[in-house]
């Protein structure tokens, strides 16, 4: 069960370009930020080049992921008596200050990074050797607010119409899956999650080019298109599991009660499943959010978001600004989040009334 | 004509394992109690009836409710109610809209009225906005009771729906659901594992045997 997102980590790492590109832009770039540059390179011919390398990528992550898969049946091999011989103590104790001493020094680190990137956000001037700023001003935050009008509303109108697409479309798919009882076949399963496991740099310009062949008046279309294929995966794995643990006796009682399929969809399910749908819905909503390449190549440098604006920022030359923009990036899907805690409270209040 | 629930040639297979083979005919008011060990088929038998057989059994055999052959119709349309162990009240509903959810579309003031003069007749008068999960476990298979009756059901399957209950409520919620069963003539089938449920129904009694795996 651990190997869907153990893949989706490697895929991800392996072919990351935001954080290639914030982290080190000017050092030798990764296979991924190299693709990147030919293709958006003056030079044609070396979209030849990145096409190349884009095959190359997916070789690249596909022998990772099956490097895995081979590591983890050798150890089964190797270490299948450890499983019945009987002892009990693996030096858990050992492992498990480990563990907690890794976990809090990277806990540890971002929070210091948060707080960073709140004080450089209020920061007036800030001399070097000096723990804390000088002066305190929301000068930032206010001319940022003042230019963010426009990825703000791009970055929002993108993310909801992409989330309800995908709740709607695994509602739907997820029902059809209870009222044929036929669960979903593998090769579906594999088909939503495939753009967790492929590399996004390998597949998108070949997407954007299928994507100008048929339309390329609407960029809005194009990059909310591409945001799905993203976020879907998401959305569905996080409804399919309360989907399928809904209890059967309520739909089966409702029936008996002489409720169709679609009034036991709408009045019994769909109500049971308030809190997970606005959770899969804010879960959608981040990740849309998140989306940098997708919106930059999908759109075609048309469309600003505030994930392509931050990323643009963090590597120019104010520090402040971009820290603005960053915190805007965190906070947009935290008001999501809260959301999504907040209104089940609301609504459909069960017990202790 | 006289209301009737009739099993015909009824076979139920496990992994093509005989389950249980059943021909019976239940008039209206009586109750048909159907006992046996766990594993035996008693809740495929009521699956099967209520058309929720799971697709791990097969079943040959034809269902006639008042004449009538139900066994191609989906759930929904076959007018047969059943009551589990557990309540299973809507929780997002208060316990006039759990029983009303049943009901036919009609003036919202008569659904009312008539959900309130049903509450009134289980001594369940004033709870019609309480919530589901508020109510002890007697009220709530009460509450379940007339949201099984209200949907005007031709026939009624009981799941061991006293097994929840503690010995005197038990004997007071199996009087009224059996005088209740009787007054609407509607035949029924009970599966239980209690003997004193058996004698109280008054009606034939089958035992299931079990089935060695």
């Amino acid at each position: 069960m651990l190997r869907l997102p153990i893949f989706a980590v490697l895929a991800y790492a392996s072919a990351s370009v935001e954080m290639p590109l914030i982290l080190g832009p000017n050092t030798p770039p990764t296979l991924a930020v190299a693709i990147m540059n030919w293709f958006n390179d003056v030079d044609l011919n070396l979209r030849i080049k990145a096409s190349a390398g884009a095959v190359l990528q997916l070789a690249l992550t596909g022998s990772l992921l099956a490097l895995w898969l081979a590591c983890e049946k050798t150890i089964k091999t190797l270490c299948s008596d450890l499983l019945t011989n009987g002892q009990r103590d693996y030096g858990g104790d050992f492992w498990h200050k480990v563990i907690i001493v890794l976990t809090t020094l990277v806990i540890g680190f971002i929070l210091l990074a948060l707080m960073g990137l709140v004080m450089w956000s209020v920061a007036g001037f800030w001399r070097f050797p000096a723990a804390l700023p000088e002066q305190l001003v929301l000068l930032h935050f206010q001319s940022a607010l003042m230019q963010m009008g426009s990825p703000l509303f791009n970055t929002l109108t993108i993310g909801l119409v992409t989330t309800i697409f995908a709740v709607v479309l695994t509602l739907l798919c997820l029902e059809s899956e209870q009222l044929t009882a036929k669960p979903l076949s593998r090769f579906t399963s594999l088909i939503i999650y495939l753009p967790l496991l492929v590399p996004s740099i390998a597949f998108l310009f070949g997407l954007v080019w299928l994507q100008q062949l048929i339309n390329n008046q609407t960029a809005f279309f194009n990059v909310a298109f591409t945001h799905l294929l993203f976020v879907l995966p998401y959305v569905f794995l996080s409804l399919s599991s309360s989907y399928r643990r809904l209890d059967p006796r309520f739909s089966n009682v409702a029936a008996s009660l002489g409720a169709t399929p679609c009034k036991v969809f709408l009045q019994v399910k769909l109500p049971q499943l308030f809190a997970p749908i606005l959770i899969a819905a804010a879960l959608g909503l981040a990740i849309s959010f998140g989306q940098y390449l997708p919106t930059l190549l999908a759109g075609g440098g048309r469309i600003a978001t505030i994930t392509t604006e931050a990323v643009t920022l963090a590597n120019g030359a104010s520090r402040r600004t971009s820290a603005v923009y960053a915190i805007m990036q965190i906070a947009l899907p935290l008001i999501g989040f809260i959301l999504a805690w907040v209104l089940p409270k609301c609504f459909f209040k069960s017990a202790r009334r | 004509m006289q209301s009737s629930l009739q099993i015909k040639n009824l076979q139920i297979f496990r992994q093509d394992q005989l389950l249980l083979s059943l021909d019976e005919h239940v008039n209206g008011g009586e109750i048909l109690t159907v006992m046996g060990p766990s594993g035996s088929g008693k809740s495929s038998l009521l699956n099967w009836l209520t058309g929720t057989l799971s697709s791990s059994f097969t079943a040959t055999g034809e269902v006639w409710l008042n004449g009538q052959n139900v066994g191609n119709l989906p759930t929904h349309l076959r007018h047969i109610g059943v009551l589990y162990q557990d309540a299973l009240l809507f929780s997002h509903l208060t316990v006039a809209s759990n029983i009303a959810f049943a009901m036919p579309k009609g003036n919202k003031k008569q659904r009312l009225a008539k959900v309130e003069e049903a509450l009134e007749q289980v001594g369940l008068q004033g709870m019609a906005n309480r919530h589901p999960d508020n109510l002890s476990g007697g009220q709530q298979a009460r509450v379940a009771l007339l949201r099984t009756l209200l949907s005007e059901p031709k026939a009624i399957l009981l799941d061991e729906p006293f097994s929840k209950l503690d010995t005197q409520l038990r004997v007071d919620t199996r009087q009224l659901v059996f005088d209740q069963i009787r007054n609407r003539k509607l035949p029924t089938i009970m599966v239980t594992h209690d003997h004193s449920d058996a004698e109280a129904a008054k009606g034939k009694v089958i035992h299931l045997q079990a089935i060695n795996l």
